[in-house]
């Protein structure tokens, strides 16, 4: 499960912030379109969420600061999903600009796509609160670099020796 | 007891080369980190200062609006209403509409039947990956300092060359069509001419650009061509019989 929510949730955001990578002015664009930032914000994170999103992927999918970037990944789709409904609310027709392109579209293809992008954007969310609850899974840089967790120690001799919580005292 | 001893001196040791083991691989792993976290910072920098505009010495704005340009060859009555049009040099629907409906605009202004104003904006250079947008637009508004009577056949003259496929990377409108070629073909001569090269050569109209798009922004545009009538936009759609006279009737219908 943990696996799962983090290979999902860090590939999801590893390909959204490389599509959209080799065309930044795009990017500015789409969040642009929102029409939710002050204006001199807009180009500093349109700029700069591609990557974010690419450095939060990259943690996630080799389970590097899996808590910490489980917390990061759910707080962008936090916003994300803000601004979808924001802009779904007031009336506004964008193609939400989540893997690349962006802009205005027909208000017909907008309102159908707000749904999914935000049931999407939920689900990721979720994966993110589920890695800041249980981050340790399996095949994760974080198992090379923390002691390993709950029993798994027992299991580990060599490694169980290096708790700190060993009864050196006992012998 | 010896034996006791020795096990513990034992456990200590192997409990110290572990700690060590973990201490490197905790070092490898958070190097490695910052070392990928660095490159994304700096190349992300790197494109935030590329985008900075440089130069802001001796800027100019065109007379009667801080963040449009005014089309009437002389003012319109007071109580007439202000028609807005959003564009972009770069937008071909933008060229269709001014080629449709530019005459129509420019002729009623001038016979006061409203304001006209025009604010360029330039998103389109984020699209297409150029500048030619706020080059444009820069010129446009040059000519529009230096010589106003100009400016109307300045902007369509650069709609006249919108290449007609948008190609991703191009350069668009060339520095050369809008500092030499089109002056010329409006009538930009002599001391007008060299103070609009100097404008243009200086980016003298960039922060006026700027103040456009800002309001464009705050004025909830979100493409072009965008049409507002006293502030309102007005939607497009709605436009029944779309002939220059069909669009004179719907802009007056909403003012």
């Amino acid at each position: 499960m943990g696996l799962a929510a983090r290979l999902l949730l860090g590939g999801v955001l590893l390909v959204a912030g490389a599509l959209k990578l080799p065309a930044l002015g795009e990017s500015v664009n789409a969040v642009m379109a929102y029409r939710l930032l002050p204006y001199d914000l807009v180009p500093v994170v349109g700029t700069a969420l591609p990557f974010v999103e690419v450095a939060l992927g990259l943690l996630l999918l080799t389970g590097t600061y899996t808590r910490v970037a489980g917390i990061l990944g759910g707080l962008v789709m936090v916003a994300f999903i803000i601004a979808i409904a924001s802009a779904w609310a007031r009336g506004l027709s964008l193609d939400c600009g989540c893997f690349g392109g962006g802009g205005e579209i027909s208000p017909e293809a907008a309102r159908a796509a707000y749904p999914w992008e935000i049931a999407r954007d939920v689900g990721l969310l979720a994966c993110g609160v589920w890695l800041a609850l249980f981050p340790r899974t399996r095949f994760a840089v974080d198992n090379l670099r923390l002691p390993p967790a709950g029993s798994d120690a027992a299991l580990d001799p060599d490694t169980a020796d290096a708790r700190p919580t060993d009864p050196l005292t006992t012998a | 007891m010896a034996t006791s001893t020795s096990n513990r001196r034992e456990q200590l040791r192997r409990q110290q080369e572990a700690a060590e083991r973990q201490k490197k691989t905790n070092r490898i792993i958070g190097l490695s980190a910052a070392a990928v976290a660095l490159v994304l910072v700096g190349v992300l920098i790197f494109v935030l200062v590329q985008n900075m505009s440089g130069n802001r010495v001796g800027q100019m704005a065109p007379e009667g609006s801080a963040d449009s340009i005014v089309l009437n060859s002389t003012p319109a009555p007071a109580d007439a209403p202000t028609v807005t049009v959003y564009l972009d040099y770069q937008c071909p629907n933008c060229r269709v509409f001014e080629e449709t409906y530019g005459d129509t605009l420019l002729t009623e202004a001038n016979a006061g039947t409203w304001t006209l104003e025009n604010k360029t904006m330039t998103f389109m250079d984020n699209n297409l990956q150029n500048t030619a947008s706020t080059r444009a637009a820069v010129g446009a508004a040059c000519s529009a300092v230096v010589a106003p009577e100009t400016y109307p056949q300045y902007s369509m003259t650069v709609y006249g060359n919108q290449e007609a496929q948008e190609v991703r990377g191009s350069e668009g409108y060339s520095d050369t069509l809008l500092r030499d070629t089109i002056p010329a073909q409006v009538g930009i001569t002599g001391d007008a001419l060299t103070q609009f090269q100097a404008c243009y050569d200086n980016d003298a109209t960039s922060e006026f650009v700027t103040n456009v798009e800002r309001s464009a922004y705050s004025d909830n545009v979100t493409g072009t061509p965008t049409i507002a009538v006293n502030g309102t936009i007005v939607d497009l759609r709605q436009l029944s019989d779309p002939s220059p006279e069909g669009l004179r009737a719907f802009l007056l219908a909403n003012a």
